[in-house]
Protein backbone atom coordinates (compact mmCIF):
# COMPACT_ATOMS: atom_id res chain seq x y z
CA UNK A 1 0.00 0.00 0.00
CA UNK A 2 1.20 3.19 -0.64
CA UNK A 3 0.95 6.28 1.10
CA UNK A 4 -1.94 7.96 -0.23
CA UNK A 5 -4.73 9.88 1.94
CA UNK A 6 -7.86 9.94 0.24
CA UNK A 7 -9.36 12.52 2.71
CA UNK A 8 -6.62 15.10 1.93
CA UNK A 9 -7.68 15.59 -1.91
CA UNK A 10 -9.30 18.73 -2.68
CA UNK A 11 -8.98 19.83 -6.19
CA UNK A 12 -6.83 22.01 -7.28
CA UNK A 13 -8.63 22.89 -10.65
CA UNK A 14 -10.35 26.30 -9.56
CA UNK A 15 -7.67 28.33 -11.49
CA UNK A 16 -7.37 26.41 -14.50
CA UNK A 17 -4.58 23.95 -13.25
CA UNK A 18 -4.57 20.65 -14.51
CA UNK A 19 -6.59 18.23 -12.60
CA UNK A 20 -4.02 15.54 -14.24
CA UNK A 21 -0.76 16.14 -15.72
CA UNK A 22 1.22 13.54 -17.51
CA UNK A 23 5.02 13.78 -17.03
CA UNK A 24 7.19 12.27 -19.65
CA UNK A 25 5.25 9.17 -19.83
CA UNK A 26 7.24 6.46 -20.84
CA UNK A 27 6.15 3.03 -21.17
CA UNK A 28 7.12 -0.31 -23.36
CA UNK A 29 5.85 -3.60 -23.22
CA UNK A 30 8.52 -5.86 -24.35
CA UNK A 31 10.85 -3.95 -25.62
CA UNK A 32 8.17 -2.33 -27.66
CA UNK A 33 7.64 1.22 -27.01
CA UNK A 34 3.93 2.35 -26.82
CA UNK A 35 4.35 5.75 -25.24
CA UNK A 36 6.99 8.06 -25.54
CA UNK A 37 7.85 11.06 -23.38
CA UNK A 38 3.90 12.20 -23.11
CA UNK A 39 3.48 15.21 -21.53
CA UNK A 40 -0.55 15.98 -21.28
CA UNK A 41 -1.99 18.32 -18.76
CA UNK A 42 -5.73 17.92 -18.59
CA UNK A 43 -7.45 20.84 -17.05
CA UNK A 44 -11.11 20.96 -16.13
CA UNK A 45 -13.60 20.67 -18.89
CA UNK A 46 -13.55 18.71 -22.32
CA UNK A 47 -10.39 17.35 -23.17
CA UNK A 48 -10.53 15.20 -26.18
CA UNK A 49 -7.54 12.54 -27.06
CA UNK A 50 -7.28 11.43 -30.79
CA UNK A 51 -5.05 9.29 -32.85
CA UNK A 52 -5.33 6.77 -35.23
CA UNK A 53 -5.67 2.94 -33.64
CA UNK A 54 -2.75 1.52 -31.65
CA UNK A 55 -1.39 5.06 -30.80
CA UNK A 56 -1.42 4.45 -27.72
CA UNK A 57 -4.57 6.38 -26.21
CA UNK A 58 -5.91 3.24 -24.15
CA UNK A 59 -2.15 2.65 -22.44
CA UNK A 60 -2.28 6.45 -21.27
CA UNK A 61 -6.00 5.66 -19.84
CA UNK A 62 -4.56 2.90 -17.94
CA UNK A 63 -1.40 4.58 -16.68
CA UNK A 64 -3.42 7.06 -15.21
CA UNK A 65 -5.94 4.96 -13.98
CA UNK A 66 -3.39 2.79 -12.28
CA UNK A 67 -3.56 -0.09 -14.20
CA UNK A 68 -0.54 0.16 -15.79
CA UNK A 69 2.56 1.65 -14.15
CA UNK A 70 4.96 3.98 -16.77
CA UNK A 71 8.81 2.76 -17.08
CA UNK A 72 9.38 6.49 -16.73
CA UNK A 73 7.62 9.87 -15.99
CA UNK A 74 5.26 11.30 -13.36
CA UNK A 75 1.12 11.38 -13.34
CA UNK A 76 0.39 14.11 -11.18
CA UNK A 77 -3.45 14.09 -9.56
CA UNK A 78 -4.67 17.36 -8.20
CA UNK A 79 -0.32 18.01 -8.15
CA UNK A 80 0.41 14.68 -6.38
CA UNK A 81 2.06 12.08 -8.27
CA UNK A 82 -0.18 9.20 -7.89
CA UNK A 83 2.05 6.56 -9.90
CA UNK A 84 2.55 3.57 -8.11
CA UNK A 85 -0.94 3.69 -6.03
CA UNK A 86 -3.48 0.92 -6.73
CA UNK A 87 -6.55 0.91 -9.24
CA UNK A 88 -8.55 1.78 -6.63
CA UNK A 89 -7.04 3.90 -4.59
CA UNK A 90 -6.75 6.27 -7.38
CA UNK A 91 -10.27 5.80 -8.35
CA UNK A 92 -10.90 6.78 -4.59
CA UNK A 93 -9.40 10.10 -5.27
CA UNK A 94 -11.76 10.50 -7.76
CA UNK A 95 -10.86 9.04 -10.75
CA UNK A 96 -13.72 7.34 -12.63
CA UNK A 97 -13.53 5.69 -16.05
CA UNK A 98 -15.15 3.98 -18.76
CA UNK A 99 -13.63 1.00 -21.10
CA UNK A 100 -14.06 0.85 -24.66
CA UNK A 101 -16.36 -2.22 -24.50
CA UNK A 102 -18.20 -2.28 -21.81
CA UNK A 103 -17.13 -3.79 -18.75
CA UNK A 104 -20.70 -4.37 -16.50
CA UNK A 105 -21.72 -7.60 -14.28
CA UNK A 106 -23.96 -8.60 -16.58
CA UNK A 107 -26.87 -10.35 -14.34
CA UNK A 108 -26.75 -7.44 -11.99
CA UNK A 109 -29.83 -5.06 -13.28
CA UNK A 110 -28.87 -1.41 -14.50
CA UNK A 111 -28.87 0.32 -11.32
CA UNK A 112 -27.25 -2.08 -8.94
CA UNK A 113 -24.33 -2.34 -11.52
CA UNK A 114 -24.20 1.94 -11.63
CA UNK A 115 -23.95 1.25 -7.50
CA UNK A 116 -20.85 -0.38 -7.99
CA UNK A 117 -19.34 2.52 -8.79
CA UNK A 118 -19.93 4.20 -5.23
CA UNK A 119 -16.25 3.03 -3.83
CA UNK A 120 -15.44 6.86 -2.91
CA UNK A 121 -18.39 7.88 -1.85
CA UNK A 122 -19.65 5.72 1.27
CA UNK A 123 -19.32 7.45 4.47
CA UNK A 124 -19.89 4.64 6.67
CA UNK A 125 -17.27 2.18 5.53
CA UNK A 126 -18.04 -1.59 4.46
CA UNK A 127 -18.04 -2.42 8.02
CA UNK A 128 -20.85 -0.58 9.15
CA UNK A 129 -22.34 -1.44 6.02
CA UNK A 130 -21.64 -5.15 6.90
CA UNK A 131 -23.87 -4.59 9.98
CA UNK A 132 -26.43 -2.73 8.53
CA UNK A 133 -25.95 0.31 11.00
CA UNK A 134 -28.17 3.52 10.16
CA UNK A 135 -25.69 5.27 8.64
CA UNK A 136 -24.41 2.95 5.85
CA UNK A 137 -28.49 2.49 5.32
CA UNK A 138 -28.86 6.30 4.72
CA UNK A 139 -25.75 6.62 2.24
CA UNK A 140 -27.61 3.16 0.46
CA UNK A 141 -30.92 5.29 0.17
CA UNK A 142 -28.91 8.39 -0.75
CA UNK A 143 -26.64 5.97 -3.91
CA UNK A 144 -29.64 4.49 -4.95
CA UNK A 145 -31.44 7.82 -5.52
CA UNK A 146 -28.45 9.45 -7.20
CA UNK A 147 -27.71 5.60 -9.57
CA UNK A 148 -31.56 6.30 -10.07
CA UNK A 149 -31.19 9.90 -11.34
CA UNK A 150 -28.19 9.38 -13.30
CA UNK A 151 -29.52 6.69 -15.63
CA UNK A 152 -32.59 9.45 -16.27
CA UNK A 153 -30.18 11.84 -17.23
CA UNK A 154 -29.18 9.32 -19.71
CA UNK A 155 -32.29 8.18 -21.45
CA UNK A 156 -32.13 4.70 -19.29
CA UNK A 157 -34.69 5.44 -16.61
CA UNK A 158 -37.37 3.07 -17.73
CA UNK A 159 -35.92 -0.16 -17.00
CA UNK A 160 -33.94 0.59 -14.02
CA UNK A 161 -34.18 -3.27 -12.84
CA UNK A 162 -33.24 -4.97 -16.32
CA UNK A 163 -30.63 -7.17 -16.06
CA UNK A 164 -27.25 -5.16 -17.41
CA UNK A 165 -26.75 -7.67 -19.82
CA UNK A 166 -29.91 -6.71 -21.82
CA UNK A 167 -29.14 -3.76 -23.13
CA UNK A 168 -27.91 -3.14 -26.18
CA UNK A 169 -23.90 -2.15 -26.43
CA UNK A 170 -24.88 1.14 -26.48
CA UNK A 171 -26.83 1.80 -23.39
CA UNK A 172 -23.88 -0.62 -21.64
CA UNK A 173 -21.72 1.87 -22.35
CA UNK A 174 -24.07 4.91 -21.46
CA UNK A 175 -24.49 2.30 -17.99
CA UNK A 176 -20.57 2.37 -17.54
CA UNK A 177 -21.08 6.55 -18.26
CA UNK A 178 -23.25 6.33 -15.32
CA UNK A 179 -21.61 3.92 -13.07
CA UNK A 180 -18.31 6.54 -13.36
CA UNK A 181 -20.29 9.54 -12.65
CA UNK A 182 -21.78 7.97 -9.06
CA UNK A 183 -18.11 8.31 -8.21
CA UNK A 184 -18.07 11.92 -8.91
CA UNK A 185 -15.09 11.95 -10.25
CA UNK A 186 -13.23 15.30 -10.35
CA UNK A 187 -11.74 13.12 -13.43
CA UNK A 188 -13.40 11.71 -15.65
CA UNK A 189 -11.53 9.38 -18.41
CA UNK A 190 -14.12 7.93 -21.10
CA UNK A 191 -12.46 5.65 -24.05
CA UNK A 192 -14.81 5.40 -26.80
CA UNK A 193 -17.88 6.51 -25.23
CA UNK A 194 -20.16 6.99 -28.61
CA UNK A 195 -18.62 3.70 -30.67
CA UNK A 196 -21.55 1.68 -31.14
CA UNK A 197 -23.95 4.33 -30.07
CA UNK A 198 -26.91 5.39 -32.43
CA UNK A 199 -27.41 9.12 -33.19
CA UNK A 200 -29.76 9.89 -30.66
CA UNK A 201 -27.97 8.24 -27.92
CA UNK A 202 -24.80 10.21 -28.96
CA UNK A 203 -27.00 13.24 -28.53
CA UNK A 204 -28.49 12.02 -25.32
CA UNK A 205 -24.95 11.34 -23.88
CA UNK A 206 -23.14 14.70 -24.94
CA UNK A 207 -26.29 16.71 -23.05
CA UNK A 208 -26.05 14.23 -20.01
CA UNK A 209 -22.19 14.92 -19.84
CA UNK A 210 -22.41 18.80 -20.42
CA UNK A 211 -25.18 18.68 -17.88
CA UNK A 212 -23.03 17.34 -15.24
CA UNK A 213 -20.06 19.03 -16.25
CA UNK A 214 -21.56 22.73 -16.16
CA UNK A 215 -21.77 23.30 -12.65
CA UNK A 216 -18.47 21.32 -11.43
CA UNK A 217 -14.74 21.84 -11.93
CA UNK A 218 -14.49 18.24 -12.82
CA UNK A 219 -12.44 17.39 -15.96
CA UNK A 220 -13.26 14.89 -18.85
CA UNK A 221 -11.08 13.11 -21.02
CA UNK A 222 -12.32 11.56 -23.90
CA UNK A 223 -10.94 8.97 -26.63
CA UNK A 224 -12.86 9.48 -29.58
CA UNK A 225 -12.61 8.58 -33.35
CA UNK A 226 -15.89 10.79 -33.92
CA UNK A 227 -14.20 14.29 -34.55
CA UNK A 228 -17.53 15.85 -34.89
CA UNK A 229 -18.19 14.80 -31.21
CA UNK A 230 -14.68 15.90 -30.19
CA UNK A 231 -15.28 19.17 -31.90
CA UNK A 232 -18.56 19.71 -30.54
CA UNK A 233 -17.36 18.85 -26.80
CA UNK A 234 -14.16 19.90 -26.53
CA UNK A 235 -12.30 22.97 -26.24
CA UNK A 236 -8.85 21.18 -26.12
CA UNK A 237 -7.72 18.42 -27.98
CA UNK A 238 -4.43 16.34 -28.09
CA UNK A 239 -3.16 13.72 -30.63
CA UNK A 240 -1.73 10.67 -30.05
CA UNK A 241 0.54 9.06 -32.67
CA UNK A 242 2.96 6.17 -32.56
CA UNK A 243 3.16 6.80 -28.52
CA UNK A 244 3.65 10.57 -28.95
CA UNK A 245 1.98 13.49 -28.61
CA UNK A 246 2.36 15.29 -32.38
CA UNK A 247 -0.13 18.20 -31.79
CA UNK A 248 -2.21 20.02 -28.98
CA UNK A 249 -5.06 22.95 -29.14
CA UNK A 250 -7.90 23.93 -30.40
CA UNK A 251 -9.79 21.14 -32.47
CA UNK A 252 -10.14 23.64 -35.59
CA UNK A 253 -6.54 24.46 -35.00
CA UNK A 254 -5.14 21.16 -34.20
CA UNK A 255 -7.22 19.16 -37.18
CA UNK A 256 -6.48 21.55 -39.77
CA UNK A 257 -2.66 21.07 -39.31
CA UNK A 258 -1.34 19.23 -42.17
CA UNK A 259 1.07 17.17 -40.18
CA UNK A 260 -2.42 15.91 -38.10
CA UNK A 261 -4.23 15.29 -41.36
CA UNK A 262 -1.34 13.64 -42.94
CA UNK A 263 0.23 11.76 -39.79
CA UNK A 264 -3.76 10.73 -38.59
CA UNK A 265 -6.37 11.54 -40.33
CA UNK A 266 -4.85 10.45 -43.89
CA UNK A 267 -6.02 11.32 -47.46
CA UNK A 268 -9.39 9.99 -47.17
CA UNK A 269 -10.18 13.08 -44.85
CA UNK A 270 -8.77 15.74 -46.77
CA UNK A 271 -10.65 14.43 -49.55
CA UNK A 272 -13.97 14.15 -47.76
CA UNK A 273 -13.84 17.22 -45.87
CA UNK B 1 -43.79 -38.60 7.97
CA UNK B 2 -43.76 -35.22 10.16
CA UNK B 3 -41.34 -36.28 12.25
CA UNK B 4 -39.21 -37.38 9.15
CA UNK B 5 -39.76 -34.10 7.82
CA UNK B 6 -38.39 -32.00 10.72
CA UNK B 7 -35.52 -34.11 11.00
CA UNK B 8 -34.88 -33.27 7.20
CA UNK B 9 -35.58 -29.40 7.86
CA UNK B 10 -32.87 -29.59 10.50
CA UNK B 11 -30.11 -31.41 8.58
CA UNK B 12 -31.46 -29.54 5.42
CA UNK B 13 -30.46 -26.29 7.56
CA UNK B 14 -26.96 -27.50 8.12
CA UNK B 15 -26.35 -27.92 4.31
CA UNK B 16 -28.58 -24.76 3.28
CA UNK B 17 -25.81 -22.62 5.53
CA UNK B 18 -23.05 -24.67 4.45
CA UNK B 19 -24.09 -23.86 0.72
CA UNK B 20 -24.71 -20.30 1.49
CA UNK B 21 -20.97 -20.53 3.08
CA UNK B 22 -19.93 -21.68 -0.38
CA UNK B 23 -22.10 -18.94 -2.48
CA UNK B 24 -20.98 -15.87 -0.32
CA UNK B 25 -17.20 -16.73 -1.44
CA UNK B 26 -17.77 -17.87 -5.01
CA UNK B 27 -19.83 -14.50 -5.45
CA UNK B 28 -17.04 -12.20 -4.45
CA UNK B 29 -13.80 -14.40 -4.72
CA UNK B 30 -15.89 -17.16 -7.55
CA UNK B 31 -14.25 -19.94 -6.14
CA UNK B 32 -15.88 -23.29 -4.80
CA UNK B 33 -14.55 -23.58 -1.70
CA UNK B 34 -14.14 -27.16 -0.66
CA UNK B 35 -12.57 -26.25 2.62
CA UNK B 36 -15.76 -24.75 3.79
CA UNK B 37 -16.64 -27.73 6.31
CA UNK B 38 -13.42 -28.21 7.62
CA UNK B 39 -13.28 -24.37 8.39
CA UNK B 40 -16.68 -25.04 10.19
CA UNK B 41 -15.35 -27.68 11.80
CA UNK B 42 -11.71 -26.64 12.72
CA UNK B 43 -14.05 -23.60 14.73
CA UNK B 44 -16.22 -26.05 16.52
CA UNK B 45 -13.65 -28.63 17.66
CA UNK B 46 -12.81 -25.43 19.45
CA UNK B 47 -15.35 -25.00 21.00
CA UNK B 48 -15.96 -28.38 22.41
CA UNK B 49 -12.77 -28.12 23.85
CA UNK B 50 -13.62 -24.89 25.59
CA UNK B 51 -16.70 -26.67 26.15
CA UNK B 52 -15.68 -29.88 27.59
CA UNK B 53 -13.38 -27.68 30.09
CA UNK B 54 -16.23 -26.10 31.51
CA UNK B 55 -16.12 -22.91 29.63
CA UNK B 56 -19.83 -21.44 29.63
CA UNK B 57 -21.90 -21.99 25.92
CA UNK B 58 -22.74 -18.46 25.21
CA UNK B 59 -18.57 -17.52 25.71
CA UNK B 60 -17.33 -21.11 23.52
CA UNK B 61 -20.46 -19.80 20.67
CA UNK B 62 -18.79 -16.76 20.35
CA UNK B 63 -15.15 -17.82 19.81
CA UNK B 64 -16.35 -20.68 18.01
CA UNK B 65 -17.34 -17.62 15.86
CA UNK B 66 -15.05 -16.00 15.94
CA UNK B 67 -12.16 -18.47 14.92
CA UNK B 68 -14.27 -20.19 12.07
CA UNK B 69 -13.92 -16.03 10.76
CA UNK B 70 -10.56 -15.43 11.41
CA UNK B 71 -9.58 -18.71 9.43
CA UNK B 72 -11.00 -18.18 6.52
CA UNK B 73 -9.55 -14.21 6.40
CA UNK B 74 -5.92 -15.84 6.94
CA UNK B 75 -6.70 -18.42 4.22
CA UNK B 76 -7.92 -15.68 2.20
CA UNK B 77 -5.31 -13.58 2.82
CA UNK B 78 -2.01 -16.10 3.10
CA UNK B 79 -3.11 -18.19 0.62
CA UNK B 80 -5.79 -17.62 -2.03
CA UNK B 81 -4.51 -13.93 -2.37
CA UNK B 82 -1.53 -14.96 -4.00
CA UNK B 83 -2.82 -17.80 -6.23
CA UNK B 84 -6.05 -15.39 -7.39
CA UNK B 85 -3.30 -14.45 -10.74
CA UNK B 86 -2.90 -18.16 -11.96
CA UNK B 87 -6.43 -18.35 -12.64
CA UNK B 88 -9.56 -20.17 -10.95
CA UNK B 89 -7.70 -23.84 -11.19
CA UNK B 90 -5.23 -23.37 -9.14
CA UNK B 91 -7.60 -21.50 -6.85
CA UNK B 92 -9.89 -24.83 -6.82
CA UNK B 93 -6.71 -27.02 -5.87
CA UNK B 94 -5.95 -25.44 -3.02
CA UNK B 95 -9.23 -25.46 -1.62
CA UNK B 96 -9.33 -28.75 -1.91
CA UNK B 97 -5.87 -29.14 -1.05
CA UNK B 98 -6.67 -26.85 2.45
CA UNK B 99 -10.10 -29.24 3.62
CA UNK B 100 -7.77 -32.44 3.24
CA UNK B 101 -4.98 -30.73 5.33
CA UNK B 102 -6.93 -28.84 7.71
CA UNK B 103 -8.49 -32.38 8.01
CA UNK B 104 -5.53 -34.05 9.05
CA UNK B 105 -4.72 -31.47 11.08
CA UNK B 106 -8.35 -31.60 13.29
CA UNK B 107 -7.10 -35.55 13.42
CA UNK B 108 -3.86 -34.87 14.25
CA UNK B 109 -4.77 -32.05 17.00
CA UNK B 110 -8.07 -34.27 18.68
CA UNK B 111 -8.21 -37.87 16.92
CA UNK B 112 -10.97 -38.63 15.02
CA UNK B 113 -13.32 -39.52 17.49
CA UNK B 114 -16.62 -38.09 16.95
CA UNK B 115 -17.78 -34.97 19.34
CA UNK B 116 -20.35 -33.20 20.34
CA UNK B 117 -20.99 -29.35 21.45
CA UNK B 118 -23.98 -29.67 24.25
CA UNK B 119 -25.94 -26.58 24.22
CA UNK B 120 -28.53 -25.59 27.37
CA UNK B 121 -30.96 -27.08 25.50
CA UNK B 122 -29.80 -30.09 24.61
CA UNK B 123 -31.87 -33.79 25.08
CA UNK B 124 -34.75 -30.89 25.76
CA UNK B 125 -37.98 -31.59 23.54
CA UNK B 126 -41.24 -30.36 23.31
CA UNK B 127 -44.21 -32.19 22.43
CA UNK B 128 -45.93 -30.54 19.70
CA UNK B 129 -49.83 -32.19 18.61
CA UNK B 130 -47.98 -35.84 19.31
CA UNK B 131 -45.03 -34.68 17.05
CA UNK B 132 -41.35 -34.79 19.30
CA UNK B 133 -39.67 -31.50 18.19
CA UNK B 134 -36.51 -31.36 20.13
CA UNK B 135 -35.29 -27.48 20.93
CA UNK B 136 -32.10 -28.39 19.07
CA UNK B 137 -34.23 -28.68 15.85
CA UNK B 138 -35.63 -25.56 16.67
CA UNK B 139 -32.47 -23.62 17.29
CA UNK B 140 -31.36 -24.97 14.29
CA UNK B 141 -34.17 -24.04 11.61
CA UNK B 142 -34.43 -20.68 13.05
CA UNK B 143 -30.62 -19.75 12.94
CA UNK B 144 -30.75 -21.07 9.51
CA UNK B 145 -33.71 -19.00 8.54
CA UNK B 146 -32.69 -15.80 9.65
CA UNK B 147 -28.73 -16.40 8.28
CA UNK B 148 -30.34 -16.83 5.11
CA UNK B 149 -32.50 -14.04 5.10
CA UNK B 150 -29.35 -11.50 6.80
CA UNK B 151 -27.54 -13.17 3.66
CA UNK B 152 -29.94 -11.99 1.04
CA UNK B 153 -30.09 -8.63 2.72
CA UNK B 154 -26.91 -8.30 2.59
CA UNK B 155 -26.02 -9.00 -1.06
CA UNK B 156 -29.07 -6.38 -1.97
CA UNK B 157 -26.46 -4.11 -0.52
CA UNK B 158 -24.63 -2.01 -2.90
CA UNK B 159 -21.69 -3.77 -0.72
CA UNK B 160 -22.93 -7.06 -2.59
CA UNK B 161 -23.02 -5.49 -6.28
CA UNK B 162 -19.44 -4.63 -5.31
CA UNK B 163 -18.41 -8.87 -4.58
CA UNK B 164 -19.94 -9.36 -7.67
CA UNK B 165 -18.21 -6.70 -9.29
CA UNK B 166 -14.78 -8.85 -7.51
CA UNK B 167 -16.36 -12.09 -8.69
CA UNK B 168 -16.57 -10.79 -12.43
CA UNK B 169 -13.24 -9.26 -13.14
CA UNK B 170 -11.32 -7.93 -9.99
CA UNK B 171 -8.87 -5.92 -12.32
CA UNK B 172 -12.12 -4.31 -13.76
CA UNK B 173 -13.56 -3.96 -9.88
CA UNK B 174 -10.60 -2.08 -8.71
CA UNK B 175 -10.37 0.53 -11.72
CA UNK B 176 -13.79 1.46 -11.02
CA UNK B 177 -13.03 2.12 -7.23
CA UNK B 178 -13.74 -1.20 -5.26
CA UNK B 179 -11.23 -2.56 -2.62
CA UNK B 180 -11.42 -5.78 -4.27
CA UNK B 181 -9.45 -7.19 -1.98
CA UNK B 182 -10.86 -5.75 1.48
CA UNK B 183 -13.95 -7.20 -0.04
CA UNK B 184 -13.03 -10.65 -0.95
CA UNK B 185 -11.12 -10.74 2.67
CA UNK B 186 -14.96 -10.07 4.50
CA UNK B 187 -16.76 -12.68 1.97
CA UNK B 188 -14.32 -15.52 2.71
CA UNK B 189 -15.22 -14.17 6.62
CA UNK B 190 -18.81 -14.00 6.00
CA UNK B 191 -17.98 -17.65 4.80
CA UNK B 192 -16.19 -18.97 7.56
CA UNK B 193 -18.62 -17.34 9.90
CA UNK B 194 -21.86 -19.45 8.37
CA UNK B 195 -19.91 -22.58 8.00
CA UNK B 196 -18.63 -22.89 11.77
CA UNK B 197 -22.61 -21.55 12.23
CA UNK B 198 -23.73 -24.79 10.08
CA UNK B 199 -21.19 -27.07 11.97
CA UNK B 200 -21.85 -25.94 15.20
CA UNK B 201 -25.45 -26.56 14.73
CA UNK B 202 -24.94 -30.18 13.58
CA UNK B 203 -22.97 -30.81 16.61
CA UNK B 204 -25.47 -30.12 19.18
CA UNK B 205 -27.55 -31.98 17.90
CA UNK B 206 -25.42 -35.16 17.31
CA UNK B 207 -22.04 -35.95 16.56
CA UNK B 208 -19.61 -34.28 14.30
CA UNK B 209 -16.01 -35.62 13.23
CA UNK B 210 -13.32 -35.54 10.31
CA UNK B 211 -15.51 -38.19 8.71
CA UNK B 212 -18.78 -36.19 8.63
CA UNK B 213 -16.64 -33.09 7.40
CA UNK B 214 -16.73 -34.72 4.31
CA UNK B 215 -20.50 -35.60 3.57
CA UNK B 216 -21.28 -32.25 4.61
CA UNK B 217 -19.26 -30.51 2.06
CA UNK B 218 -21.00 -32.74 -0.62
CA UNK B 219 -24.35 -32.01 0.60
CA UNK B 220 -23.25 -28.56 0.87
CA UNK B 221 -22.27 -28.47 -2.96
CA UNK B 222 -25.99 -30.33 -3.79
CA UNK B 223 -27.29 -27.02 -2.46
CA UNK B 224 -25.26 -24.92 -3.62
CA UNK B 225 -25.52 -26.32 -7.31
CA UNK B 226 -29.27 -26.03 -7.01
CA UNK B 227 -28.88 -22.49 -6.54
CA UNK B 228 -26.34 -22.26 -9.81
CA UNK B 229 -23.97 -21.12 -7.27
CA UNK B 230 -25.65 -18.07 -7.64
CA UNK B 231 -28.85 -17.59 -6.10
CA UNK B 232 -29.51 -17.34 -2.54
CA UNK B 233 -32.85 -18.27 -2.34
CA UNK B 234 -32.19 -21.58 -4.66
CA UNK B 235 -29.35 -22.64 -2.07
CA UNK B 236 -31.51 -22.47 0.85
CA UNK B 237 -34.40 -24.00 -0.51
CA UNK B 238 -31.86 -26.43 -2.61
CA UNK B 239 -30.54 -27.23 1.07
CA UNK B 240 -33.73 -28.06 2.87
CA UNK B 241 -35.31 -30.01 0.05
CA UNK B 242 -32.31 -31.95 0.32
CA UNK B 243 -32.37 -32.97 3.74
CA UNK B 244 -35.65 -33.62 3.45
CA UNK B 245 -35.10 -36.11 0.48
CA UNK B 246 -32.54 -37.31 2.32
CA UNK B 247 -34.26 -38.18 5.91
CA UNK B 248 -37.06 -39.45 3.68
CA UNK B 249 -34.67 -41.80 2.13
CA UNK B 250 -32.96 -42.78 4.85
CA UNK B 251 -36.11 -43.48 6.89
CA UNK B 252 -38.19 -45.40 3.96
CA UNK B 253 -35.50 -46.67 2.03
CA UNK B 254 -31.83 -47.45 3.99
CA UNK B 255 -29.99 -44.82 5.50
CA UNK B 256 -26.83 -46.71 3.28
CA UNK B 257 -28.69 -45.21 0.26
CA UNK B 258 -28.79 -41.29 1.30
CA UNK B 259 -25.61 -39.84 0.13
CA UNK B 260 -26.26 -42.00 -3.30
CA UNK B 261 -29.72 -40.11 -3.51
CA UNK B 262 -27.81 -36.86 -3.00
CA UNK B 263 -25.78 -37.11 -5.77
CA UNK B 264 -28.43 -38.55 -7.92
CA UNK B 265 -29.95 -35.02 -6.98
CA UNK B 266 -26.96 -32.99 -8.60
CA UNK B 267 -27.07 -34.94 -11.19
CA UNK B 268 -30.56 -34.56 -12.30
CA UNK B 269 -30.20 -30.92 -11.52
CA UNK B 270 -27.00 -30.39 -13.63
CA UNK B 271 -28.51 -32.28 -16.60
CA UNK B 272 -32.42 -30.92 -16.56
CA UNK B 273 -31.52 -27.08 -15.04
CA UNK B 274 -27.48 -26.88 -15.54
CA UNK B 275 -28.06 -22.93 -13.93
CA UNK B 276 -29.74 -23.89 -10.84
CA UNK B 277 -33.56 -25.08 -9.96
CA UNK B 278 -34.81 -21.34 -9.45
CA UNK B 279 -33.14 -19.95 -13.11
CA UNK B 280 -35.45 -18.46 -15.26
CA UNK B 281 -38.03 -18.25 -11.71
CA UNK B 282 -38.50 -13.92 -11.57
CA UNK B 283 -36.34 -13.61 -8.49
CA UNK B 284 -34.17 -11.22 -8.13
CA UNK B 285 -30.32 -12.24 -8.76
CA UNK B 286 -28.75 -11.56 -5.49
Amino acid sequence: MTPMDTSTATPDSAAGHPVVELDGIRMSFGGNVVLDDVTLPVRPGFTGLIGPNGAGKTTCLNVISGYLRPDQGDVRLGGRSVVGGSAHQIARLGVSRTFQTPRLIPHLSATENVLTGAGRHYRGGHLSELFGLPAARRDERRLRGQARDLLETFGLGEHPGRAASRFPIGSQKIIEVARALLNEPRLLLLDEPAAGLGAEDVDRLVTGLTDWAADRDAAVLIIEHDLELITRLCPAVAVLHFGRIIQSGAPADVLRDPVVVEAYLGADFAAGD
Amino acid sequence: MLQTVLSGLESGSWFALLGLAIVVVMKAADVPNFAMAEIGLVATYVGTVLNAAGISFWPAVVVTLVIGTLLAIVIDLALMRKLAKHGHFPLLLMTIGLSLALNALIGLIWGHEPRSFTAPWSGNHLDVGGLDVSWAQVVTIVVGALGAIGITAFFRSPMGAQMRAVAENRETARLIGVNAGRLSAIAWGLGGLIASTAVMLQAQSTLVSTHSAASLIIYGFVAATMGGFVSLFGTFAGGLALGIIQQVVGTYISTSAQFAVALLAVFLVLMLRPGGFTKGMRLRDV
